[in-house]
């Protein structure tokens, strides 16, 4: 069945794409990296080496080496999920819970363009699928967090004949305010959420299936203390029907066509009167936000060996309807109601075709060439919104079409049998959001600032060049990586001044800012001591620069460290884990004025006890010292969560 | 918005056109205004309608004249409202219908009611020269007026009162062309168009604190009417402020406006 068939014509020479399996139970036991503490899909993306913006106590915003938002690809199963909410309470993310998930492959680098063009980030989620010649099997867990009352309650069930097999999943969670360092409560920090995932395979012939895929996710309740509304109701539907086929020994294909749909609303209901009637932005009204994004989309894939190399090719297409309204409604009732149109009924298509061709150009060199052209027709539909948005910018272009393209070249020298010099350059070019083209009267908490979009924003295009060194022994693992890209009409905010009106907010317009910089290094290692001590580390550092504007790029991690433990066998086990991040001096003071960080240090502590084939237990302590610090990407310096106790029950049959 | 620029060049024109005396009686036909009063003066019916009421601030007025049955289409007809204060009265200005009917048969004018008044305050004089009589016949309605912010007046020393009025029109969401009428007297009762202001338009939502971009200044057309445009980002309470200068002092008034 080419369910169970293993992903052997999926070859990939990019060394620094770092696959995370789900849950501990997929992962081969002490075989690979250190086992990871998951316990949602955040920590999945942080294990990732990926980092969070952080407005709440979930759904975190992933950046990869200092890119993010557009810049950042982020696929399920390969389909495009875009958010709904205008103030990114709702990354794609938010709308998936591990249950759903078998892995993650973030690629940092340039080679991942699959499942859309990205300027060097990639994280594409693989949804578990049912699977094929397996005995009726389940698996519950139960969760609980001491630090804010985080309960989880995850139930699986799976069987699988030889033609038809079915899986189906069901996450709750749910957490009151958490405690930062120093039990200083994070008010309206809490959440709730549920999350149902069916999933039904059928063999439709020896080489072929048929898989549908179903998700739905319903969060009533996400505090977001770092802003200044909450999640009232965020509601993701996730589905898609995949064909797979293997029309050879040397080609597989799928076509997978799917859909999704978020509606994401948020209000400040829960804010008290004093606070909606003293805050600085719009206060004395409460301004309820509805918003929806609808995405559907084909996806083909094949893959074709051909002597030693191997052709893959992608053909991508989808297309976004959104729109976001904002009522405000004045606590004083001599005021009118007021409403107002974030996004106008966006609609952008996204018509991509990727090639990749790895080839190995000797016995001692592997190389892969990648190339991707994408077509975009977008506008904006909404009359009044086009309207309102004519007197921002003017000229502006509501309905075009724009194309990006997308190069890559990797090449892989095997040095020695322990040693590995990868090196890769790239030219990427990724398509403005709709967002950040149609977006009217979007708030920025942190810089306080209202922003528009243009619709006449030319793409990002960089030019970028990874060195990665690697030694591999029987007990240790060393690399070494070096990444730098020059990025071109670099998409940020700048203030906006085309004529005298009176506004008494701070107005930015969505800009092409000229050029910008990022680079870095990370180092990573692992040395296995004995059976059962092994030691892990990483120390990543990034730097953005915006060349023109003479301002650090805004929300990039400091020069970060590391360290991880582990002793013990796969019954018992436990890990240390000491993390350090330096001050973070180099801030943007211009595209989006942010404060100074300072360094800190936490350590966990983490257990698990495998007490049967069927029952685990795992125990954690992490923040062990009760630190209170916040991280450089938490916006408005929202604390991170102090000492949490925490444990996990698993049972599976 | 096009359609009442056109009417006011159209009343414009109107007022500098000649006048025939010649009175071809036609079959009355059903108006959609609303009847304000009607009255029979000298034998002629001179009915007055309006849009809805009259409030302060353009109010298009249309009259109706009939002999008998028989609607009246060949006539000059003026307008002279007077507010009766007790102690003192004024006019305000107007737009007179002049001798063209529409095709109803409505003579069609305007009236810029200053301030609110009861019917005991404000009067509209209807003058009617229908050419066969010797003299014109003037009927008197009493009107109310109902207060609005759609019309502002402020002295200024050596140059009397300017009256500034904010022409209707149906806010939407989005850029909006607006009109301002702007008119000076020095007794009351002369009206003269103000034709040389540079007009600055600012629009604020006081509520929010914030106004808008894209607006573009009134400029003055014709008859002391001034064309600008508005972008009206959101639903609510909007003021838009109607600045200028004279002899480097700066003058402003202000109108709230609801975008519903």
């Amino acid at each position: 069945m080419v369910a169970d068939a293993p992903a052997d014509s999926v070859r990939s020479v990019d060394a620094r794409t770092v696959v995370v399996f789900a849950t501990s139970e997929m992962r081969p036991e002490f075989t690979g990296t250190p086992p990871p503490t998951i316990t949602s899909v955040d920590d999945l993306m942080r294990q990732g080496s990926a980092t969070l913006i952080t407005r709440a106590a979930m759904a975190g915003e992933a950046m990869v080496r200092g890119l993010r938002g557009g810049q950042v690809m982020t696929s399920i199963d390969g389909m495009k999920v875009h958010s709904a909410c205008i103030d990114k309470m709702d990354p794609p993310t938010a709308y998936i819970e591990l249950d759903n998930l078998s892995s993650l492959e973030l690629t940092a680098g340039s080679s991942d363009l699959r499942y859309g063009a990205n300027l060097g980030g990639s994280l594409a989620f693989r949804m578990r699928d049912p699977l094929f010649d397996a005995p009726l099997a389940g698996a519950a867990e139960v969760l609980f967090d001491a630090n804010d009352l985080q309960r989880r309650v995850r139930f699986d069930a799976s069987s699988g004949s030889d033609d038809l097999a079915v899986r189906a999943g069901y996450t709750y969670r749910a957490a009151d305010d958490f405690y930062a360092g120093g039990r200083q409560s994070v008010d309206g920090s809490r959440f709730e959420k549920h999350n149902a995932a069916l999933g039904l395979s059928y063999a439709v012939a020896e080489d072929q299936s048929l898989t549908l895929q179903g998700i739905y996710d319903l969060a009533t309740f996400i505090g977001y203390p770092a802003l200044l509304m909450d999640t009232r109701r965020a509601e993701g539907i996730i589905g898609g029907l995949t064909w797979k086929a293997r029309l050879d020994h040397t080609t597989r294909t799928q076509v997978k066509l799917y859909a999704n749909y978020v509606d994401h609303t948020m209000d400040d209901f829960d804010r008290s009167i004093d606070e909606v009637m003293n805050r600085p932005f719009m206060p004395g009204m409460y301004m309820p936000m509805v918003g929806t994004s609808f995405t559907a989309g084909a996806l083909t894939e094949i893959s074709h060996v051909i002597g030693e190399s191997l052709l893959s090719a992608t053909l991508d297409l989808s297309n976004l309807w959104a729109q976001a309204t904002m009522n405000m409604e004045p606590l004083d009732s001599s005021v009118a109601p007021m409403k107002m149109t974030n996004i106008g009924d966006a609609v952008v298509g996204t018509y991509g075709v990727n090639v990749a061709w790895d080839l190995p150009l000797s016995s001692s060199v592997q190389s892969r060439f990648n190339a991707r052209l994408d077509v975009s027709p977008r506008s904006l539909q909404d009359e009044q919104a086009r309207s309102v948005m004519s007197g921002y910018v003017p000229n502006a272009d509501f309905d075009r079409v724009m194309f990006a393209m997308s190069l890559t070249a990797l090449f892989r020298f095997s040095l020695s049998d322990q040693t590995t010099f990868t090196t890769s350059v790239s030219t990427l070019e990724r398509l403005p959001t709709h967002l950040e083209s149609y977006g009217f009267w979007l708030y920025d908490p942190q810089s306080n600032f209202i922003v528009i979009g243009d619709p006449n924003l030319k793409s990002e295009r960089s030019f970028g060049a990874d060195v990665s060194y690697e030694i591999r022994t029987d007990a240790s693992l060393f690399t070494a990586t070096a990444f730098g890209q020059i990025i071109k009409d670099y998409i940020s905010t700048k203030p906006y001044g085309l004529n005298d009106s009176v506004n008494n907010v701070p107005l930015r317009l969505q800009s092409n800012v000229g050029w910008a910089t990022l680079g870095g290094i990370e180092l990573r290692g692992a040395h296995t001591v004995s059976d059962l001590v092994r030691l892990g580390a990483t120390v990543s550092y990034t730097r953005g620069y915006a060349l023109d504007q003479q301002d650090d790029l805004p929300l990039i991690s400091p020069l970060s460290v590391q360290v991880r433990a582990i002793i013990g066998d796969p019954t018992l086990n436990g890990e240390m884990r000491l993390r350090y991040a330096a001050a973070q001096n180099n801030i943007s003071t211009f595209l989006q004025p942010e404060n100074t960080t300072p360094s800190w240090f936490t350590a966990d502590i983490v257990g698990s006890w495998s007490i049967s084939r069927h029952f685990i237990v795992r125990a954690s302590v992490t923040n062990l010292f009760d630190v209170l610090y916040h991280e450089h990407t938490s916006i408005n310096d929202m604390p991170s969560r102090g000492r949490s106790f925490m444990i996990t029950v698993r049972t599976s049959w | 918005m096009k359609s009442i620029l056109a009417s006011f060049l159209l009343l414009a024109t109107l007022l500098i056109t000649g006048c025939d005396t010649t009175s071809n009686p036609v079959t009355p036909e059903p108006t959609s205004k609303t009847l304000i009063s009607s009255a029979v003066v000298d034998g002629i019916t001179v009915e007055l309608y309006a849009d809805k009421g009259f409030v302060a601030g353009y109010n298009p007025v249309y009259i109706k004249l009939l002999r008998g049955t028989a609607v009246i289409k060949d006539a000059r007809v003026s307008l002279n409202p007077i507010m009766d204060m007790g102690m003192m009265k004024h006019s305000c200005p107007t737009v007179q219908p002049g001798e063209d009917p529409n095709a109803e048969g409505l003579f069609v004018g305007a009236v810029i009611y200053t301030m609110a008044g009861t019917p005991d305050e404000w009067s509209l004089a209807i003058t009617v020269d229908d050419g066969i009589s010797d003299t014109a016949s003037t009927t008197t309605f009493p009107v109310a007026v109902v207060a609005s912010s759609a019309v502002k007046s402020i002295k200024i020393d050596g140059q009397g009162k300017t009256i500034i009025t904010l022409m209707p029109r149906s806010w939407i969401v989005g850029m909006n062309d607006l009109q301002f009428m702007v008119h000076t007297t020095m007794d009351g009762f002369t009206f003269i168009p103000k034709t040389d202001l540079v007009p600055k338009l600012t629009p604020t939502m006081p509520s929010m604190g914030h106004g808008s971009n894209g607006n573009v200044d009134p400029v003055h057309k014709l008859n002391g009417v001034y064309t600008g445009k508005v972008n009206l980002t959101m639903t609510g309470n909007w003021d838009l402020e109607f600045g200028w200068m004279v002899n480097d002092s700066p003058f402003k008034v202000n109108f709230p406006i609801l975008v519903p």
